[in-house]
């Protein structure tokens, strides 16, 4: 092996991740009164609840849920255990049907957990 | 591993310098203080001023120097016994029946207690009631302001409640020391601008922060925009601790804020800066209430220091050394600019950067001109040979991951690659005069700075620092003999967690090494790449400096 080859095996193998066991996402469209949207309608809020078996850290660098290229930082805790961490996408207009969807702290990669891509027929009402 | 262990010694202090560390010879007290739901104009509920103070207990010696600290975002909720903290999920925030409130403001006793002992007044402020939520550091900086304002009145003749008359008189608030950790960094330089909007009531002599976000300065498309706005450490003393393996701030956003310290106005000084890259550290076992890094966590090439006191023993060197340095007067400046060995209590490499007040610089060039890096900044005409010489800022400086280039989105530096398919030795020649090709008088300086990092490259060794060597050239034709770069500071290859960030680091050579040239005629300095037969490097803001403080 040549030097170089060795070292792009090297820098390969020091880009790791860190998982959350069991980390899964499902998305809902907070009640309101009136007639059932169209599952595309994009008026509104869509509600993403992120959980896991184990607890969502607090850390200096905030959670960010990126769908596509719509970037979604408003989030709260959604249990006293923190195993749910829920963010708003408060306009569902942003929201492309097929978008890779993940969530990081910031720009840590290391953080980084993909979901599957977005599909309006998972939206709850 | 025998030329590991031989850089690493290189890296280590090799001689006993005077240690802020030490205990001082007055004997502390210390107290608790809240006042319960004081409203905030920025914040959305009344929050309580919430914090502990560290004080001589003989307060007739007083008013002593005043130093705040303000922790960052944490759990605030735990089970009473337990070390595991969470958020909650109301607002304002409550803890669950069962839980109690995380004393975070308390993990810097171990500094606080220490610093009281040497004639400090230490305040730390609990932040629970803004924690745990998105971003919430312009916050942070008015709830910094409100407690000063609250201790403006407890040194009032009249006092106040808690504490009555106890602290009246013997707070200096002209001269004032602000500590922030995490969110709590940004947050303590929006507390100075804050100040400084008021007409600076409060006298700031001195900013350090550890491990700091620095949101207001987020501006690549991929990225949150926080709003904040960009918070400067202008016109007082600032330093920066960045751990190497923080597994929070992953990015060691502080950087950012130390690369503005090149370029921002001031009318106060002179004010220093500087930033310490720990190798090593990580970002919690600096607050003795927060728990061990992220179990999943794990440091390139570096070892992680497990041993919480002895990195207890950093912060206390730094933050107790930066305070007496510049609200104190003492003279513990060599821990900031890191042109002499560090106190045998650090025993993990530290990388200085270092910066004085701009005005009191000859900046020759700081890569950032239209015609860099072939002309400086200046105007004078540089010269290579065997060398690809190519300015880049931002992502351009970036190679693919691993590799990152943590620095701020303005920062320019010029990337050096040797050999460029030559057989001469590469040289990169910086003319230091104007436009022309001119001579210029720097017998006024002291020293010459740059700034410097190995880049994540092939080219690089590994193991052993990265190395090339100096002259200088005076209008005359005179040549100064060649010095190692290594004489000053190691060039390490990039460490780092998660990713190998190129940290430019300073070196600071005395004019007086370069002993044969006529320094009121000096026409350019010579780096050549003399001692490793490859390599690649980043080198930015070079310039002349004064003399050490």
């Amino acid at each position: 092996m040549t030097r170089r080859t060795i070292f792009s095996a090297f820098a390969a193998f020091m880009v790791f991740a860190r998982t959350m066991k069991g980390a899964k996402m499902t998305a809902r469209r907070p009640k309101q009164s009136g007639e059932r949207r169209a599952e595309s309608d994009s008026a509104g809020p869509v509600l993403f609840e992120l959980t896991a078996e184990e607890r969502w850290p607090v850390r200096g660098l905030d959670p960010v849920l990126h769908i596509g290229g719509t970037i979604i930082d408003s989030y709260r805790f959604g249990n006293a255990e923190n195993t749910s961490l829920i963010f708003t996408c408060y306009d569902a207009s942003q929201l492309q049907e097929g978008a890779a969807v993940f969530m990081r702290y910031g720009q840590d990669e290391s953080s980084r957990i993909d979901f599957p891509n977005f599909a309006w027929s998972t939206v709850k009402e | 591993m025998r030329r590991l262990a031989l850089l690493l010694a290189s890296l280590l202090p090799l001689a006993a310098q005077a240690d802020p560390a030490a205990a001082g010879p007055l004997t502390v007290a210390t107290q608790d203080y809240k006042i319960a739901a004081v409203p905030m104009p920025t914040v959305a509920y009344p929050i309580d001023i919430w914090g502990q103070v560290w004080y001589p207990e003989d307060l007739a010696k007083g008013p002593y120097p005043f130093v705040f600290l303000l922790h960052g975002n944490h759990g605030i909720c735990r089970a009473p016994g337990s070390m595991v903290d969470l958020g909650t999920t109301s607002f304002p925030p409550n803890c669950p029946p069962g839980q109690v409130q995380t004393p975070n403001h308390a993990g810097y006793d171990y500094l606080a207690r220490r610093l009281a002992s040497h004639g400090y007044i230490v305040a730390s402020m609990n932040a629970n009631a803004i924690n745990v939520r998105a971003n919430g550091n312009p916050e942070r900086g008015q709830v910094v302001v409100e407690h000063l304002r609250y201790w403006q009145a407890w040194n009032s003749p009249a006092g106040g409640e808690p504490f009555g008359t106890m602290f009246s008189g013997k707070v200096d608030l002209q001269n004032i020391g602000l500590m922030g950790h995490s969110r709590g960094g940004e947050g303590v330089r929006a507390a100075l601008e804050f100040n400084r909007q008021a007409g600076r009531p409060f006298g700031i002599k001195g900013i350090i922060e550890i491990g700091p976000v620095d949101f207001g300065r987020t501006t690549s498309p991929t990225l949150v925009t926080t709003g904040n706005p960009v918070y400067d450490a202008a016109d007082t003393a600032w330093s920066v601790i960045l751990p190497s393996c923080d597994a929070d701030v992953s990015d060691n956003q502080g950087m950012r804020a130390f690369d503005r310290a090149f370029q921002i106005t001031e009318t106060a000084g002179p004010t220093p800066k500087s930033q310490l890259y720990i190798l090593g550290a990580n970002h919690n076992f600096y607050n003795s209430e927060w728990t061990p890094e992220d179990p999943g966590f794990s440091c390139i090439d570096f070892p992680i220091i497990t041993d919480r006191p002895q990195q207890e023993a950093i912060g206390t060197v730094y933050v107790n050394g930066f305070m007496r340095t510049y609200l104190g007067g003492e003279k513990f400046q060599y821990l900031f600019h890191g042109d002499s060995d560090q106190p045998t209590s650090i025993r993990t490499p530290v990388a200085h950067s270092y910066a004085e007040t701009p005005a009191r610089n000859l900046l020759i060039d700081n890569f950032q001109g239209a015609f860099s890096p072939m002309n400086t900044l200046l105007g004078g005409p540089n010269a290579t040979g065997n060398i690809a010489a190519v300015r880049c800022i931002d992502t351009g400086c970036r190679n693919p991951p691993p590799a990152a280039w943590r620095h701020d989105p303005g920062q320019a530096a010029v990337r050096l690659d040797w050999p460029d398919g030559g057989t001469g030795t590469p040289y990169y020649a910086i003319h230091v005069g104007p436009d022309g090709g001119g001579p210029r008088d720097v017998s006024a300086y002291a020293l010459f700075s740059f700034r410097v990092a190995a880049a994540f490259d092939p080219k690089n060794p590994v193991i052993e620092s990265q190395n090339f060597s100096l002259r200088m050239v005076d209008a005359t034709g005179a040549v100064s003999k060649l010095i190692p770069v290594t004489n000053y500071k190691a060039i390490p290859y990039p460490t780092g967690y998660g990713f190998r960030r190129s940290v430019l680091r300073t070196v600071r050579i005395p004019l007086a090494d370069f002993a044969g040239v006529d320094f009121k005629q000096l026409t350019r300095v010579d780096l050549i790449f003399d001692k490793q037969p490859q390599g690649a490097l980043f080198l930015a803001d070079v310039l002349f400096a004064p003399a050490r403080p």
